[in-house]
């Protein structure tokens, strides 16, 4: 059995109201990460005929906006949709609290990291609450027997492959096939035909010591003079960029 | 104690080791603290970490295999205590941090950790007491070092860790052409600048960079397919993207998620000095040839 | 309906993708009829543009444009999606335009003017409800013609608003087979505009006057809907045009002339610029070569350029640049960027002008 986590996150498109204590989104979505994970999983499905349930993490704001993504997986092939709400808290105390429900998975996949993670990675903590081996940055999964066969992006370019066994997390970086579209009426034969349950979790409350700040606003600077002077100011700030 | 894991792809300690390292020894000689860099891996050459205080080496053929530093990592972190880790942001150093308090994306720290996250658009300040910090690439220089510096050994045995992942191998994909999906300084070619394509490669060159191109200049058959930038072609998101002679139309703007754009065109009303730092009026086929040559100089 | 097709070929024999289909119309309507289009679900499926020549010339009257090939497209979404067009639905879904881009900034072009213009959901009422559509809103170069519309609004002394909270009216999704999607948009969309109180609506996309004319009447929205080149042929004697030294050639939108029948607003204005030189193209008027934009085309570059090797639009351009005209003169709003692109392409010294551009040269 496949287990998918997937977070609702702001939505950067339609923009945050940053104050020094807090991030405000105005809508939220998937986490396009978590996206590429019920891909790959319903992949695994149509490969190795898992089954596959996904579990759905929202705050209270992005409780009900949740669905549509939840719904989505079940469009692309997933068995089961959960939701849990989750106060404001940590990705220490979430993977704690999940810990029980996700031990019945053989493999979990989720989203290497979702766009607003800035303290700990929820798909590395997972593995190591429920003491399994983590793989981040995967690109590609394949089963041998018992075996896992997993492919992992590094840097430059470069590939790795490493096999091992289940149980275990993988986080996504990509799904070895973008995400299938689902038309907007097979979207709504879903929603009236499944069910999302809803999981009562009790999740500890956490809150940090951190501030918050809008990066500096670029604008465009024209370079102006002749041509040479031009070239000799771009040079100059082509040499500081690069190093 | 600063503790700074060294990460090694095969068998050469990566950039971002040496970047770390001057951070490290920055706070340390401020606080007075120890620079202990941790190495696993196998026949690595430790000529440059001379930055550090110390060296721990987990000299092991089993740690070619990144996937066990994890395990390593938190062996060595609980027999020494270090008050902070610092690790690289990258695929290796995402998988170590196990359960420590951790900070990722960080892009500087002092008595507060900066950080960034939502995608970019919102800079954190935080406190991390005791803990791991993924330091971005680019953030500091690197500090390479030559100086000879007490090594102690450890055995991956003694240090008992048994994990069953192996890696099985490191492929290099076929290289029919350059994935500038993933190149960090792009040299972009558009109608303006179709003339010195050559000009601009070299230009590349110097700069570390691959050539990339808009849509119009694909189309003539100027270069392959794979170089295309846009909407129908690849999504580039480099650290610098230098923009000749493209008027940064929407579809071609679509697959630009540069840090810093640079833009020359005729065009002052051209659309990409809407998404650039800096921009120039001008020829392209005047000024970057010229401006190839201060680079050289 | 289909069962009327006689199997003639003249829709094949017309298509402008004809030599590169897997399926040429002809097959398409025959597999339809038998409902085993199921093989028929290639890549080429996406090739059509929703030109109208087809259905226009069909001697049966089979809607293959309206019903045959966003019947099988509908199937074959399902089946396999191009990334660059599920991105753009996507988007379309999600966010109402398919650039991908916020609400908030569908309005910026109406920041670029040196006036201010009412927004229907402030004024309530109005005369004439404009609706530039997406790629008027959103598209740096389309809005510039959105922008020269609404000046000349401003000379004729329009009344005129537009609406803040525009969603994508959807024809091209139609097209596509994506109707969920397409029913949804027009229903928001005619729940938003019922708030208010407009005479008629003109827009600069003949997509958008497709669908508002022909489809959105079949949710019970009902309105008088005007291409803005119609707008202007109407208001042709309350302009003072001084004369323009062009030679210019006009390229008839599908959705405008073919479609809907209009040949004559913007030969209508051309006519009433005094100095300019009219040239016909080869194909012009019901015979107008489609800039391959339509039905999704513009999503689709990344197919469509695997299996053909010069575009639609190249083709069309070709034909302008033979007339020996300075200018090509074009009236839906999706067909500048695709002429533009073309034009970069092969290097031809030809300029391409919305209606509403020329008529502003004229007046200045």
């Amino acid at each position: 059995m496949i287990g998918v986590i997937v977070r609702a996150v702001p939505d950067l498109v339609e923009g945050l109201e940053i104050s020094e204590r807090e991030v405000l989104p105005y809508r939220y979505m998937a986490n396009e990460m978590d996206e590429y994970a019920v891909e790959q999983a319903v992949i695994l499905k149509e490969r190795y005929g898992f089954d596959v349930d996904v579990i759905g993490l929202a705050n209270e704001e992005a409780y009900s906006e949740i669905d549509d993504a939840l719904f989505t997986a079940i469009a692309r092939g997933v068995d089961r949709a959960y939701k849990i709400m989750i106060p404001k808290t940590t990705s220490y105390k979430i993977a704690r609290a999940l810990s029980d429900i996700l031990k019945k998975y053989d493999l979990i996949l989720t989203g290497t990291i979702a766009i607003d993670e800035y303290y700990g990675l929820l798909s590395s903590l997972i593995a190591h609450e429920l003491k399994i081996p983590y793989i981040g940055s995967v690109i590609g999964v394949e089963i041998d027997g018992e075996d896992l066969i997993v492919k992992k992006e590094l840097e430059g370019g470069l590939i790795g492959v490493l096999r091992l066994k289940k149980p275990a997390v993988l986080g996504i970086i990509t799904s070895e096939r973008p995400p299938r579209y689902i038309p907007f009426s097979r979207l709504r034969e879903v929603m009236k035909s499944h069910e999302i349950k809803e999981i009562d979790l009790s999740i500890e409350e956490e809150e940090l010591d951190v501030t918050f700040k809008e990066p500096p606003e670029p604008k465009v600077e024209f370079i102006e003079g002749t041509a040479d002077e031009i070239a000799e100011k771009l040079a100059k700030i082509l040499r500081e960029m690069i190093t | 104690m600063i503790m700074v894991y060294a990460e090694v792809l095969n068998g050469v300690i990566s950039d971002i080791t040496y970047e770390i390292l001057r951070k490290a020894r920055e706070i340390a000689d401020h606080t007075e603290e120890e620079v202990v860099t941790v190495v696993m891996g196998y026949n690595v050459d430790l000529k440059y970490l001379g930055a550090s205080d110390r060296i721990i080496y987990v000299e092991d053929e089993r740690l070619k295999n990144f996937a066990l530093h994890r395990y390593v990592l938190e062996k060595i972190i609980d027999k020494y205590s270090p008050r902070i880790i610092l690790i690289g942001n990258t695929s290796i150093g995402m998988d170590l941090i196990g359960g420590q308090p951790c900070i990722i994306s960080c892009y500087d720290f002092n008595d507060s950790v900066k950080s960034i996250s939502y995608g970019g658009k919102v800079f954190i300040e935080s406190k991390l007491d005791r803990g791991i910090l993924l330091i971005n690439r680019g953030s500091f220089e690197p500090l390479r070092v030559e100086k000879e510096v007490k090594v102690e050994r450890l055995s991956l045995d003694e240090l008992g860790v048994k994990v069953d992942i192996e890696l099985v191998e490191i492929i290099r994909p076929e290289v029919e052409d350059v994935d500038i999906s993933k190149a960090e300084i792009v040299v972009g070619v558009g109608r303006g600048a179709q003339n010195i394509i050559d000009v601009a490669e070299e230009l590349a060159k110097i700069l570390n960079g691959v050539v990339g191109a808009s849509r119009p200049v694909i189309d003539q058959g100027l270069l392959p397919r794979s170089r295309q930038v846009g909407r129908s072609g690849k999504t580039i998101s480099p650290k610098l993207y230098l923009a000749l002679g493209i008027s940064g139309a929407m579809e071609h703007i679509e697959g630009v998620k540069a840090k810093n754009v640079i833009a020359i065109n005729k065009d002052k009303n051209a659309p990409i000095f809407r998404i650039s730092r800096y921009g120039v009026v001008g020829d392209v086929e005047e000024i970057v040839p010229l401006l190839l040559e201060r680079l050289r100089s | 309906m289909v069962v009327q097709c006689i199997q003639c070929g003249v829709c094949s024999g017309s298509c402008p993708y004809g030599e590169v289909l897997d399926f040429t119309p002809r097959k398409l309507v025959m597999l339809f009829r038998l409902n085993e289009f199921e093989e028929a679900i290639t890549d080429t499926i996406w090739f059509c543009s929703s030109c109208y020549l087809c259905t226009f010339r069909c001697p049966s009257g089979i809607k293959i444009t309206d019903e045959v090939l966003p019947r099988i497209r509908e199937k074959a979404l399902i089946k396999e999606t191009p990334e660059e067009l599920a991105r753009a639905l996507t988007n379309i879904m999600r966010y109402g335009n398919p650039f991908g881009l916020p609400l908030r900034k569908r309005m910026e072009w109406a920041n670029e003017l040196d006036f201010r213009i009412d927004f229907i959901e402030d004024v309530k009422e109005t005369d004439v409800l404009f609706i530039p559509g997406c790629y008027g809103s959103y598209h740096s170069r389309c809005r510039e013609v959105t922008k020269t519309v609404v000046k000349l609004f401003k000379i004729l002394g329009v009344e005129f608003a537009v609406m803040k909270n525009e969603r994508c009216i959807g024809d091209h999704c139609r097209l596509l087979g994506e109707f969920g999607l397409f029913e949804d948009l027009a229903l928001k969309n005619i729940k938003h505009m019922s708030k208010f109180k407009f005479n008629r609506i003109v827009t600069i996309d003949a997509h958008v006057f497709n669908a508002l004319k022909n489809e959105y009447p079949k949710f019970g929205f009902y309105t008088e809907v005007l291409h803005h080149s119609q707008f202007f042929a109407d208001n042709i004697d309350k302009f003072e045009f001084s004369e323009l030294d062009y030679t210019v050639t006009y390229h008839d939108p599908c959705y405008l002339g073919r479609r809907n029948g209009d040949f004559d607003s913007c030969r209508i204005i051309i006519n009433s610029i005094p100095g300019i030189k009219f040239v016909e193209m080869k194909r012009n008027r019901e015979n107008s070569l489609c800039c391959g934009g339509g039905g999704g085309g513009i999503w689709l570059d990344s197919i469509i350029r695997t299996r053909v090797k010069e575009r639609l639009a190249e083709r069309r351009v070709k034909e302008a640049y033979e007339t020996n005209a300075d200018v090509l003169v074009t009236a839906c709003i999706l067909d500048i960027p695709m002429f533009e692109d073309a034009v970069k392409v092969l290097g031809l010294d030809l300029r391409v002008m919305d209606i509403s551009e020329l008529m502003m040269e004229a007046l200045k």
